[in-house]
């Protein structure tokens, strides 16, 4: 794509020398722009990986002591850590599959389709965002008291004590309306005219949709899971609420490091960044050689 | 027989499935979002007109106390709100637009990658980065340290973390990657031989970007500002973590008179508050960007 | 509010009022589960808990209070983060102990149990500790289990007379002391060097420190009380008016307006990070877990003190267990091991002599055995009267911009 830009710039007349230096300083300031700004997103991370290679002097990873692997060879070394973990990646991943499917499901009515109530619901998804994480928790919460007194009690299921469950119907709960948003966004501008020349050539609905408007929507689905699945696996205020004594990752950590920063918090958070680093640039690789 | 007489109910069937079509979509999530969404929510608004506390039980009492104290006692904090998360979301544009730009229209093959690095800070724990945020800022860290002993141009008093200054960076970084995502998914739909046709209409890159891509963006940053400005706005973590009791936000207010305080019925009329004061901004913003446009 | 949270027939009838005005059935049920559970169910005592030992027992306590690790794992012997005290009650009892640090802040940890407590369900916590003035509360409210006495010998046997006859548990019938602490300063001697500060020997000391490195205590007693003792009005909940409050008040402010805040035990990741100069901090966690250059200063004025209780919330799940390890921890060899590692005043009889085994000079240390001078300027600002205590908490909200 940036080599049919460049080509057809080529085409159209120069201008002056001035013209040509401040297109090429042009051409270079969006590249070190984004350098930039990738770097400010990352520079926690730099300083996260840096200091799990650390030997603190004391009970905090603060300040920088001693280069040391301890941390990289016990990973887990630290009471609630593998558990809280565990409980993390896999609301996440529940969370992301649910609220993906469910989210992608209304984007679809609210772009494809006139129904009664559209405008309405266009407006009233965005509720769930425009709320503090904090009400969403705190509400939520009271419900699921609720749900183990009478009357309710034995009527509907029980969702208390609080723990993974509970989690997970708040984290789906609060990742619909984002996935709605960013589904929409993408199907904004969709031609519905390919799915019509699709049906005009004798597919169904069901082939229309998944050979022309799934592939047209995957980008969007994809950010949109992406999304869900980095607020799951990120939420602290919304899970404190509804976690009862469940650990999540960010919930274990937010006890421990008021009293520690162990290495360990570093090289967890090294080992999920660099797991994913590897797999994306798997991926990268191999859609290039796939291209060529 | 089926063959034959098939053809003409069929129409009606098909036209009722059609029909429902949309219903059975919207169903499940929508049965989600009331059963955990709008329940607890409208369990909110009795408190929020109620008066009492959790250990006497509430009284249903349809007073506007709670939202007059609201009003009158927090504007502070309300400005707070405004000002920091308005800021930030200004900021995440400033920074994020030319990002999603260069991913959408310069990545190349290595876009996956740069769109990898912009959500890399969600696959650490906020808290990690809102503590190596403390870190860079603090008084004698990394950023601070040299510029007030090596370079000596800050005096050893100044300090950035429980300033506004502190806050607005902590929440334009927490916030930055969902400007970036919805931008990008909006520029990247556009086709690139609209903006070259548009170069050789306008001849220059600058006309061009204002007359197509920008309004051909414009609903990325319509989704991207709400992403950023909501949780901006509404949150307190930054403002607990890098403020002081000077940049308290009305998140602050909203969290403490509920775990702390509690002082249920302030603290549920605060989120209505908060609530509507955002779909009030939303809409208007929506009409300012055109909402057809948007809407598609 | 103790006291209106007993009004049992008042709540009774405002459940019914909102009923009648509620229109939804859910919201009334859970408002039902909110009042119509805080009749306080009779006192378990009737049936005798059966003495198995069942797990994992769900203990909560604060930040730096209990001897996590130290020369244990130093020494190889315990993993990073473990507890000796507590891996040896689990080897000892075969039952596994969840200990987690959740608890920040009185307050802010009895809400998020408040409405299992409000509801008569289980908090799914068998232990937690909490200060005094709210665990009074809390065993006030009917809101925790009564201890079986025969299942603590070592408690009933070792628990120090001066904590014996609390007026609101004179019989330990509800709960047993964990420690006790005093609320004083703290500081960093490099910062204060460098800064052409002298180190602070009282309270009003503090206020020519820059503000914004500063810190003070989120728990508004130890703030009020302490700024009392600064303006030399004597902290006795019986003699403290409004008035005296709203001077606390109007002496903090200027600090606030300066960049002050308010913190709970995260003060030792500010200290950790050279990020205050000086704080109101609790006696011993500088010693337990700052830095070298992090020292606690028994004001001239005074010190507040405080004892925190060790609970056992209505519906725990594994209430013997609890038992058993309160009985655990007021054994006193146990209990020398604890007060070696945290720098609080150990509630158990004989933990001086135990401790010199240990460690020599803890045994002589004020932080755990305070001096007589010391003891005679400790002041208990704890039970307040709730129109003393509303009124803190607002002048507090205000200072803190909530």
């Amino acid at each position: 794509m940036a080599s049919a830009a460049t080509s057809t710039s080529r085409g159209r007349p120069e201008g002056s020398l001035g013209d040509r230096i401040g297109r090429r300083v042009g051409h270079l300031a969006l590249p070190v722009f984004t350098s930039l700004a990738i770097f400010y997103l990352l520079i926690p991370i730099i300083v996260m990986i840096v200091f799990s290679f650390n030997k603190p002097s004391g009970k905090f990873n603060y300040t920088w002591n001693e280069f040391s692997i301890d941390g990289w060879l016990h990973p887990l070394d630290w009471p609630g850590l593998p558990e809280s973990l565990l409980a993390s990646l896999g609301v996440a991943l529940l969370a992301t599959v649910i609220a993906t499917a469910l989210g992608t499901l209304i984007g679809l009515a609210l772009t494809r389709y006139a129904f009664r109530g559209r405008g309405l619901l266009n407006g009233v998804i965005f509720l769930p965002m425009a709320t503090p994480e904090l009400v969403l928790g705190a509400s939520l919460l009271t419900l699921f008291v609720a749900t183990a007194l009478p009357p309710l009690r034995g009527n509907v299921p029980t969702l208390y004590p609080t723990g993974f469950s509970t989690i997970l119907i708040a984290h789906v709960m609060f990742n619909i309306s984002y996935v709605v948003v960013t589904v929409k966004a993408r199907l904004a501008g969709f031609d519905r005219r390919l799915e019509e020349a699709a049906m005009d050539l004798g597919a169904n609905e069901w082939v229309t949709f998944w050979k022309v408007t799934f592939p047209l929507i995957l980008p969007g689905v994809v950010a949109a899971a992406l999304l869900a699945f980095a607020l799951s696996i990120d939420d602290f205020i919304i899970t404190s609420f509804v976690s009862g004594t469940q650990n999540t990752f960010p919930i274990w950590v937010y006890s421990i490091i008021r009293n520690a920063l162990p290495v360990q918090i570093n090289v967890i958070g090294s080992i999920i960044f660099l797991v994913a680093v590897g797999y994306v640039s798997l991926t990268t690789i191999r859609s290039a050689h796939a291209q060529r | 027989m089926a063959t034959v007489t098939g053809a003409a109910p069929q129409p009606g069937l098909r036209q009722l499935i059609g029909r429902a079509v949309p219903y059975l979509l919207l169903a499940p999530g929508i049965a989600w979002l009331i059963l955990f969404y709008a329940i607890p929510s409208l369990q909110m608004f009795l408190y929020s007109v109620s008066t009492g506390s959790l250990e006497e039980g509430f009284v249903l009492s349809f007073t506007p106390d709670a939202y007059v104290k609201g009003i009158t006692q927090f504007r502070t904090q309300f400005g707070n709100s405004l000002l920091y998360g308005g800021t930030a979301t200004v900021l995440t544009i400033i920074i994020g637009f030319p990002v999603a730009y260069t991913i959408a229209f310069r990545g190349g093959r290595y876009r996956n990658l740069i769109l990898f690095m912009v959500i890399a800070p969600f696959f650490t724990s906020f808290l990690i980065r809102t503590i190596s945020w403390k870190i860079l800022l603090g008084d004698e860290g990394p950023l601070l340290g040299p510029l007030k002993h090596t370079i000596g141009i800050l005096p050893g008093t100044f300090t950035l973390t429980g300033t506004p200054v502190a806050v607005v960076a902590g929440l334009t970084y927490n916030f930055l990657p969902f400007m970036i995502l919805p931008l990008y998914v909006a520029l990247e739909k556009i086709d690139v031989r609209l903006i070259e046709a548009a170069q050789d209409l306008y001849a220059t890159r600058w006309g061009a970007f204002r007359r197509v891509t920008l309004p051909l963006a414009l609903p990325g940053v319509f989704a991207g500002s709400i992403l950023v400005a909501i949780p901006a706005m509404g949150d307190f973590v930054n403002a607990e973590l890098l403020g002081s009791p000077q940049t308290r936000m009305i998140g602050n207010v909203i969290q403490n008179r509920f775990l702390i305080q509690n002082d249920y019925p302030v603290a549920a009329a605060l989120s209505f508050i908060l609530m509507f004061g955002i779909l009030a901004a939303v809409t208007i913003y929506a009409r300012f960007l055109g909402t057809e446009r948007l809407t598609g | 509010m103790i006291e209106r949270a007993m009004g049992i027939g008042g709540t009774a009838l405002t459940r019914r009022t909102f009923l009648r005005g509620s229109a939804l059935a859910g919201t009334g049920a859970f408002i039902a589960a909110c009042t119509g559970g805080s009749t306080p169910a009779p006192a378990s005592d009737a049936a005798p808990t059966p003495k198995t030992v069942t797990g994992p027992l769900k203990f909560a306590n604060w930040t730096a209070y209990v001897d996590l690790a130290g020369a244990a794992y130093d020494a190889g012997v315990y993993e990073p983060g473990s507890s000796p005290t507590l891996e040896s009650f689990k080897t000892e009892y075969g039952v596994e102990v969840d200990y987690e640090e959740k608890i920040d802040g009185n307050s802010s940890f009895v809400e998020t149990i408040k409405p299992a407590l409000v509801g008569g369900l289980a908090t799914g916590w068998d232990l937690i500790i909490l200060t005094d003035w709210m665990a009074s509360k809390l065993v006030d409210s009917g809101w925790t289990e009564k201890i079986d006495q025969d299942n603590v010998p070592n408690c009933t046997a070792n628990l120090r007379d001066a904590l014996r006859n609390a007026a609101w548990d004179p019989n330990n019938d509800y709960h047993y002391p964990w420690q006790s602490g005093m609320t004083g300063i703290g500081y960093n001697a490099t910062a204060f060097s460098d800064n052409g500060l002298t180190a602070p020997t009282k309270l009003a000391d503090l206020w020519s420190v820059p503000p914004d490195k500063l810190t003070f205590l989120d728990e508004a007693r130890d703030t009020f009380g302490l700024t009392l003792l600064k303006l030399g009005i004597e902290p006795d909940p019986a003699k403290v008016t409004a008035d005296d409050l709203q001077k606390v008040a109007d002496d903090i402010q200027p600090l606030v307006d300066g960049g002050l805040r308010f913190t709970g035990n995260s003060y030792l990741q500010d200290f950790g990070q050279k990020k205050v100069w000086a704080a109101y901090v609790w006696s011993g966690d500088l010693a337990s877990s700052a830095g070298e250059d992090d020292f606690f200063v028994f004001p001239e004025e005074g010190t507040m003190i405080w004892t925190d209780d060790m609970l056992i919330p209505k519906g725990a799940a594994n209430k013997y267990t609890a038992e058993l390890m309160m009985n655990y921890v007021y054994d006193v060899a146990i209990a020398a091991q604890i007060a070696a590692y945290v720098y609080y005043v150990s509630p158990v009889k004989g933990t001086a002599e135990a401790i010199l085994e240990l460690d020599p000079d803890a045994a002589s240390n004020d932080l755990l055995f305070p001096g007589d001078e010391i003891v005679a300027k400790q002041r208990n600002f704890q039970s307040l009267s709730t129109e003393l205590e509303d009124k803190m908490n607002e002048l507090f909200a205000t200072l803190s911009g909530l």
